[in-house]
């Protein structure tokens, strides 16, 4: 196992440098520069402001002089937001993010498992098909469709819940967790009904049944933890998933997350918050794939012996 | 049965969470306006931030010499109780408020002025706005590191609260680029505490740091989520100011926005969505506010082009354009037609050009120009950043082109960096653009087409032009002035390097408890004025 581990951060290293050196060039390789902007700024405010960030220097320099202070941990100062590193924007908007991921995988992993298991253990009967039809729903439903609808329902019409913000008032994080939720939920349901099923039908399951053990204890104690691995393995990417992709929810509901300013920074060409984001994004789903993997591991003991 | 059970849960638990009291609602005891900003500010540092979010936030924070009148017209003293203008009117002198003071009680003097002056037109500060005191004696060389004695420059504390200033040429609208930000006096010792003169990532303008002189103090600052902004007891007209809070939300999108302001967790939003506009005129939507504004929607011609260096196809282009039925069918919101690139009324200006719709006339100009019926025209290529609003229109002139002049138009759209950079380096034949006022006088209009302006972007340069401005800036006789202005402004009506479409609006939807905001061309309310009512 712990050789396992190691291998997959030996290899983890090189590739988030590929990545970083790939954003580096490939941004730059971007029409128009952080600077520009509708009321053109004068050549000289152009060339003082290049000097100041370093983008006055040959494109290699620059490179080696931001790898050198990223290699430090040091991902430079926000071009856009004078004043902030990037370190600290990333920091400001991780923890949010991390809390609307947990909240949504939350919501996923309830909704999704009880629904795929009982559509799971009462096969081809309507609380198979009904769950399932619902999953397909929300595996179509993008976000952006979703989050307004339950704003426009639960926010507008019962006015019950606030519309946008993040702990600002009582109630906020529940539409947002639920919108971003939804999807992931629906892709549980249908993973865990076909692990579920694949689970049931083999032969230990039958000799726990011939042995008179009662059907939830089965379906707990000894199904439960076969039918789940393919949703083990899918949450690794799904969390990793979460955060970068959280952007769409972030916006309709006006949380002050990391997945705005990475999609922001893009569209000010803001090359620091840019490499920083997409370099910590990488980390994010290396890391998240690399525990899903040890789950896998210790919940599966034929992959483990394989290992 | 035990769905009922479930059912019954689940009720229960939304009628607990109940029909909640809305911020708005609760504002009105405590005077908290809840404000709607567009985006996040890039920062709180007049000297070095651009736009408009960071202009709401900063006029409540900081105050210049002179405030904008929030009914519009003339500007209002700010830090300057009074001033007189030499009769050259290129020597102002200002008398600052005895009682003005930054929010750590340190009194603010005239030495304060020329402290931040300095620090603004410091080139290795990287401001983007030190043009906004190029009019002073000497700024431009000092900016421009042709001279490095700062004592140059035309700006002196006489003493403690009267401030001198000496112009190049006499600037009648000098007075009203004293309420810009970019002109805002920071508090020299707060500054250097947290860097030098030239430190663009200073930590001074964090809340607990910030020092300004304002009717509000900063008091938090949650990225990407909200500011808020309280009361400054030191503030020197402190009396009049009745809100106790200002929070102001970066909210980017225009939907979001607009259901907060549904849901009652805004009094005032920035904008109104797109294809809202015409259902709430239709609703008469009591809370949509629909007003003039400083800006101009055109199109910007590149002169150097082979086909459009030739006038007659610019004025074909521009007269074979149906303004009236742009704005009534297409935009949807109230903006008037353009016939002028100054906006009618800006500081009693008014433009006297006029556009014609007049397809005939195109066609007999581009048969002129030896494309009769359009034969043998090359296809030309509109572009404008991605956004629906800009498509729309666009596709309208396309087809106005087709049908009236028989000429073929593709359409290309760009994310905004690559739609800015290919205008600046001319990569375009015809570009959608807009303009905003930064002042209110047309000077700040039509100073963008001037020989060397950076904002041109055309191509087009013209001498008479250039000359008809230099004029109008170097006589203190307004009435003359503006002669000299509109005949600049017919010139280049007449040259049609840029093609006006339509004279912006404001359009946004403001609680009626907020009281004290009045419509101006500037849009600009000043939050001393402002306070909540319930009637």
């Amino acid at each position: 196992m712990l050789q396992v581990i190691l291998k997959r951060i030996a290899i983890a290293v090189p590739v988030l440098l590929i990545v970083a050196s790939l954003t580096f060039f490939l941004v730059r390789m971007a029409p128009g520069g952080p600077f520009d902007a509708d009321k053109v700024v004068p050549p000289q405010v152009m060339k003082n402001l290049n000097a100041v960030y370093n983008l006055d220097a040959p494109l290699l320099v620059q490179y080696k002089d931001y790898m050198l202070n990223l290699v430090q941990g040091d991902f430079g100062p926000s071009f856009r937001y004078p004043g902030r590193s990037v370190t600290e924007m990333i920091s400001t908007g991780l923890p949010v993010t991390l809390e609307l991921a947990f909240y949504a995988i939350l919501v996923a992993m309830i909704v999704g498992i009880c629904a795929g298991v009982i559509a799971a253990v009462k096969r081809n009967t309507v609380f198979d098909y009904i769950p399932m039809s619902i999953a397909m729903l929300g595996i179509c439903m993008p976000t952006f469709l979703l989050g307004p609808l339950l704003v426009l329902i639960f926010g507008i019409q019962l006015e019950v819940l606030p519309v946008s913000g993040w702990g600002s008032l009582a109630g906020d994080k529940i539409l947002p967790s639920i919108t971003l939720g939804a999807a992931y939920a629906a892709y549980i349901a249908r993973l865990s009904r076909g692990g579920m099923l694949e689970t049931l039908n083999q032969d230990y399951i039958r000799t726990a049944r011939a042995k008179g053990l009662p059907e939830h204890k089965v379906i707990i104690r000894h199904a439960l933890q076969g039918g789940l691995v393919p949703v083990v393995s899918f949450l690794g990417p799904a969390i990793a998933g979460l955060i970068g992709g959280s952007f769409v929810v972030e916006t309709i509901f006006q949380i002050p997350g990391l997945g705005r300013f990475y999609v922001e920074a893009a569209f000010n060409r803001d090359y620091t918050m840019i490499l920083g984001t997409t370099i910590f994004f990488s980390s994010l789903i290396i890391f998240f794939n690399l525990i899903s993997d040890i789950v896998v591991l210790l919940m599966n003991p034929r992959a483990r012996s394989e290992a | 049965m035990k769905f009922k059970h479930l059912y019954i849960a689940l009720l229960i638990v939304l009628v607990g969470c109940g029909k909640s009291i809305s911020p708005v609602d609760s504002a009105l005891d405590k005077q908290i306006l809840h404000f709607g900003n567009g985006t996040e500010p890039q920062g709180l540092d007049p000297h070095i931030v651009t736009g408009v979010p960071e202009h709401h936030l900063l006029i409540s924070m900081c105050e210049g010499l002179t405030i904008s009148n929030p009914k519009g017209g003339d500007n209002l003293p700010g830090v300057a109780k009074s001033w007189s203008i030499s009769p050259d009117g290129k020597t102002y002198t200002f008398f600052l408020n005895e009682n003005a003071k930054w929010s750590n009680g340190d009194d603010l003097t005239a030495e304060d002025f020329v402290w931040s002056w300095m620090r603004i037109l410091t080139p290795s500060l990287g401001s983007q706005y030190p043009d906004m005191l190029y009019y002073l004696k000497g700024a431009a060389d000092y900016h421009q590191g042709i001279s490095n004695d700062f004592s140059t420059v035309g700006v002196k504390a006489i003493d403690k609260h009267l401030l001198q200033v000496e112009l190049k040429n006499p600037t009648p609208f000098f007075i009203k680029l004293l309420s810009h930000y970019s002109t805002y006096p920071v508090h020299k010792e707060t500054v250097l505490a947290y860097g030098s003169i030239d430190d663009r990532n200073g930590q001074w303008t964090r809340p607990g740091n910030f020092v300004c002189n304002g009717p509000m103090n900063l008091k938090t600052w949650e990225l990407n989520k909200q500011i808020t902004v309280e009361k400054n007891p030191l503030y020197w007209d402190a009396k009049r100011v009745r809100l106790n809070e200002i929070r102001f939300y970066p909210v980017s999108n225009e939907s979001t926005e607009d259901r907060m302001f549904r849901a009652g967790q805004l009094h005032v939003t920035n904008v109104v969505p797109l294809e809202k506009c015409p259902v709430y005129i239709e609703e008469k939507n009591p809370n949509l506010r629909i007003e003039p504004y400083m800006g101009t929607y055109f199109y910007r011609v590149n002169t150097k082009h082979p086909i459009l260096k030739d006038k007659r196809i610019r004025l074909a282009l521009a007269y074979a354009i149906n303004r009236e039925q742009i704005v009534k069918k297409v935009s949807k919101c109230g903006q008037p037609a353009a016939y002028s690139f100054t906006p009618p009324g800006s500081a009693g200006y008014e433009p006297q050009t006029n556009i014609p719709y007049d397809p005939e006339l195109a066609r007999s100009l581009l048969a002129e120009a030896g494309y009769a019926n359009g034969d043998n025209f090359p296809i030309l290529e509109i572009l404008f950043n991605t956004q629906e609003g800009h498509r729309k229109i666009a596709l309208a002139i396309q087809q106005m082109w087709q049908e009236n002049l028989g000429i073929s138009i593709q359409l290309v759209n760009q994310d905004w960096k690559v739609y800015l950079a290919r205008e600046m380096t001319g990569d375009f034949q015809i570009s959608r653009a807009g303009w905003i006022g930064d002042y209110e006088d047309p000077n700040t209009f039509l100073d963008l087409l001037r020989l060397n302006r950076g904002n041109n972007k055309t191509g087009w340069e013209n001498i008479e032009y250039d000359q008809l401005l230099e004029l109008a800036n170097s006589t203190n006789d307004q009435v003359l002035r503006y002669e000299y202005l509109n005949q600049a402004e017919k010139l280049l009506i007449s040259e049609m390097p840029i093609i006006p479409i339509y004279t912006y609006v404001r359009q946004y939807q403001i609680s009626s408890d907020v009281k004290g905001w009045y419509p101006n061309i500037i849009d600009t309310h000043h939050p001393k004025y402002i306070y909540l009512e319930r009637e």
